[in-house]
């Protein structure tokens, strides 16, 4: 079996060889560092990665093994870390220049839960500046290349994170997302990312970027892998004030469940207006499918949702300007002109429009709760256009805004701003090979139900399957 | 596209302020602490 044949497969089924013994966790390391040097000059998926010490944790691991000690489906698989995740004894850079780049003091919560499980960390990943950004361009730390095309955009800001799962030089890895930035690079780049339900997973030990919109969490290769993540990374943690202190479910409860009797609800309004034609038939046709099997489909008209974006925006920028305001008074110059441009218009928010967004968050929240009364699920497209190239995401020198990719994002932010879970999955590619991602978004703290439409989805279909371009 | 989001006259790379602004948010309070909305079997938010 070649090193990607290997590295492609799930962790579900890693898991598995692991413990039946066909493969060690250092022969999958080993493997995986292999592809990291193979495909990294290519792909610049990560920042730093710790080789030595991912190898010394995969000789543990084995042991650990050997002694019969397994720490669950996790044990020994290894894991990128997005870089606005603390990982003791390594600097923070979020993916600039401007953050001291002394190493962090201690474990972020979910690198703590994931060494918990016995994942093995691989190092850290490449994103936007910031996690400001949907395209994965950065010009401190050179642009993330999409797997399937190394001249589109792999998505952002999780676009390393992205870029490795989807070839294997991870075999999961953590994103953050804000606006989209866990599900814009899984749909890009052919993989699963889920937004978990705001406050399921900590932040602690996260960079900020937007206090009352981040999500941190998992982007696999299946919607069956972002479950077994989830149910090491949830929890209730006292060091994020946003942490929900409601019992954590098994994220793998619904895995195994039929489709009969799902209810499916697909927007009349917004999500298919305009989109890129294929995507909407690649998108219909999956929704059908689910409903070939059971589920019951049924249109919902939610006007409003429109609004959904421009709430998410209101209250992003405001929050991202307050958080990097020293920064910004102090050495502007050291972040992109792209990020810059950003930060200066939030600077400019006033506290006014900003509380309106707010209170127009909490009055969509209510609107999108009573819509999901009668439904379990909204299925929509990821994204409503084609991936673009870089060049078309790439400002012109010192300018802030880059021509193309406006409308990558419009979709996702709306469960951002509802903070309802929201996973991405492969539905097609389109005529120019690029993949399609299909969102599927549930009620608040119903991410097992979510996760297992995925799963559903997923074993009737084989497009999580493919093999990237850069792989074959 | 349809959807496209407006420029404002704010702040340029501000997008959407315009809509925002448009939405009736009477009866609504930001919240100190955002939770997701969720609601009961009576239609009753939590």
């Amino acid at each position: 079996m070649s090193d990607t044949d290997l590295l492609l497969k799930p962790v579900s089924e890693l898991s598995r060889l692991i413990a039946s013994k066909e493969i060690s966790p250092v022969d999958l390391a080993e493997a995986t560092v292999r592809q990291i040097e193979s495909l990294q000059p290519e792909l610049n998926a990560y920042l730093d990665p710790f080789t030595e010490e991912f190898l010394a944790s995969a000789k543990q691991a084995e042991a650990d093994f050997s002694s019969g000690n397994s720490k669950g489906p996790l044990h020994g698989i290894p894991v990128g870390l997005k870089d606005l995740v603390d990982f003791a004894g390594k600097p923070t850079t979020g993916g600039g220049i401007s953050l001291p780049d002394t190493p962090a003091s201690r474990d972020a919560t979910i690198t703590r839960n994931l060494k918990d499980a016995g994942a093995l960390i691989t190092g850290k990943l490449n994103l936007v500046e910031f996690a400001f950004g949907f395209a994965g361009v950065n010009p401190h730390t050179g642009d993330v290349k999409n797997p399937w095309n190394p001249e589109r955009i792999p998505g952002g800001s999780s676009s390393g994170s992205g870029a490795a799962v989807a070839t294997g030089m991870a075999g999961m890895a953590i994103g953050s997302d804000t606006g989209g930035s866990i599900r814009m690079p899984a749909a890009a780049c052919g993989i699963s990312g889920h937004k978990p339900t705001y406050g399921l997973v900590s932040r602690a030990g996260v960079l900020d970027l937007c206090w009352s919109q981040d999500h941190v969490g998992p982007m696999c290769r299946t919607a069956t892998d972002c479950a077994l993540m989830m149910n090491a990374l949830a929890g209730y943690d006292p060091l994020d004030p946003a942490s929900s202190p409601r019992q954590v479910a098994d994220f793998t409860s619904e895995l195994d469940r039929s489709l009969k009797g799902l209810r499916i609800g697909v927007p009349k309004e917004f999500f298919f207006e305009d989109i890129d034609p294929e995507i909407e038939s690649a998108v219909r046709e999956a929704i059908k499918l689910l409903g070939d099997n059971g589920a019951k489909v049924s249109e919902v008209s939610m006007p409003w949702v429109k609004d959904g974006r421009a709430i998410n925006v209101g209250v992003l920028m405001a929050e991202a300007a307050t958080v990097h305001r020293d920064l910004m008074e102090t050495s502007p110059e050291k972040i992109s002109p792209a990020v810059r441009v950003r930060l200066e218009a939030g600077m400019k928010v006033p506290a006014t429009d900003y509380i309106h967004a707010q209170r127009a968050r909490a009055k969509f929240g209510h609107q999108m709760a009573e819509a999901m009364q009668e439904i379990d699920l909204i299925v929509t497209p990821t994204v409503p256009i084609r991936t673009p190239t870089r060049a078309e995401c790439t400002p012109a020198p010192g300018e802030g805004n880059a021509p193309g990719g406006g409308g990558f994002p419009l979709f996702t932010g709306v469960f951002d701003a509802t903070g309802q879970p929201s996973l991405s999955v492969n539905c097609g590619f389109t005529s120019d090979g690029m993949p399609i991602g299909l969102m599927i978004s549930g009620r608040p703290y119903e991410d097992a139900i979510t996760l297992g439409a995925g799963a559903a989805y997923q074993r009737l279909t084989d497009w999580h399957e493919r093999t990237p371009t850069v792989c074959r | 596209m349809s959807g496209e989001e407006k420029k404002d006259s704010v702040a340029p790379g501000y997008p959407a302020v315009n809509v925002l602004r448009e939405i009736d948010v009477t009866g609504f309070e930001p919240a100190a602490v955002f939770h997701p909305v969720t609601m009961d079997e009576d239609g009753e938010a939590r």
